[in-house]
């Protein structure tokens, strides 16, 4: 009886502490690399040049995909090139994990391809559909105004 | 004798929480003894557009633009970085915005930075403020430049680590599809000054004419 107990708390230590040290790492990308190389793409075209939908999505982004909180975090790494007119949107989380990548090109002045890469998880479900997705980043692309969440 | 604990708790809770309603109102730090506008009746989207026009006497009249990069992300309390500014321009003191009930000092210090203010064409000199902590100001003078007439300028600083942090005046092109609050609004474009040494103006100077 009391070994089993003593067992108990030794396993609850270790659970709690994989816990701590971010067992995230296990089910999500570490790197951006290994993002894009197991990642579920879905791609659309939008009819806006680059920079305006970058700025569009920049502005929905900021204002719904981050957040902070006692359990964790959402930040978006927004870069754009305005001489090479290509842009991504990366998502990153707790302990160093990826959790979304969106990346826009040209496809002539005012056509833009834009990649949805939707995360393939080691641990878990993964999403279920990617295009749904896409399609609520695309609709938030082509709005213009006052940002809000839902469309 | 749990409950009597529980309620003595609250109410210590309750007294301290009472701190939160008797904040001050009125300007407090070194803002407080700055010149500030009339802004009497006006909302504050008006307080910025006259914060703005200040130095022009009409909208016909040759004029540059100038304003502060945005360097840090709006943070608050104590963590809250000083955004740079315009505070003189030669020896004409600007006018800031007093804050009010809803715009605290770190947020109206923040938008009054990313305004952009309309200063008279030709060579002037200006002293900003910014980098400091929230009751510490940092000004610097700027060297004087030629500000050209439907140009927009920007001070940006550059910090490295284990090197002075300095400032360089730029000339940039407005991006009006992004924020102002965003740096991807600003297209840099020139530097057309030389960098030089962020809190390089005494600011016991400042104090000295202002502090009574």
């Amino acid at each position: 009886m009391l070994l089993q107990k003593k067992l108990f708390t030794v396993f609850s230590i270790f659970l709690f502490s994989t816990y701590l040290t971010g067992c995230v790492r296990a089910i999500l990308p570490t790197s951006e690399i290994e993002l894009i190389g197991n990642a579920r793409q879905v791609s659309t075209e939008v009819d806006l040049d680059v920079v305006s939908s970058y700025a569009n999505l920049k502005r929905y982004m900021n204002k719904c995909l981050e957040y902070r909180n006692q359990n964790g975090f959402q930040v978006v790494n927004a870069n754009l090139d305005r001489e090479k007119n290509r842009a991504d949107f990366i998502g990153k989380s707790n302990f160093d994990t990826y959790t979304f990548k969106v990346s826009l090109e040209p496809l002539d002045n005012q056509t833009t391809k834009m990649t949805y890469f939707s995360p393939k998880k080691k641990i878990g479900f993964n999403e279920f559909n990617p295009q749904k997705t896409l399609d609520n980043l695309k609709a938030f692309a082509l709005y213009e105004g006052k940002p809000v969440c839902k469309l | 004798m749990v409950y009597k604990t529980l309620i003595a708790v609250l109410v210590v809770s309750g007294l301290t929480a009472c701190s939160a309603f008797t904040s001050p109102t009125t300007q407090r730090g070194r803002d407080a003894s700055l010149p500030q506008l009339n802004v009497e009746g006006i909302s504050y989207d008006q307080r910025l557009v006259k914060y703005a026009n200040q130095f022009v006497t009409n909208d016909t009249q040759e004029h540059a633009i100038v304003r502060g990069y945005p360097y840090a992300e709006f943070a608050s309390g104590i963590f809250a970085t000083d955004p740079f500014r315009v505070m003189r321009v030669d020896d004409q003191w600007v006018k800031n915005i007093p804050i009010s009930l809803n715009v605290n000092q770190s947020l109206n210090a923040y938008r009054m930075s990313i305004t952009p203010i309309k200063i008279p064409t030709g060579k002037h000199q200006l002293l900003v403020s910014g980098a400091g902590w929230e009751n510490k100001a940092l000004y610097t003078q700027l060297p004087t430049v030629d500000y050209e007439s439907g140009k927009s300028y920007v001070f940006k600083p550059s910090f490295a680590k284990g090197e002075v942090s300095t400032i360089t005046v730029y000339e940039y092109e407005a991006d009006a599809r992004f924020e102002m609050a965003d740096k991807e609004s600003i297209i840099l474009k020139s530097a057309v000054s030389n960098p030089v040494e962020i809190g390089n103006y005494d600011n016991q100077k400042v104090a000295a004419v202002f502090e009574k």
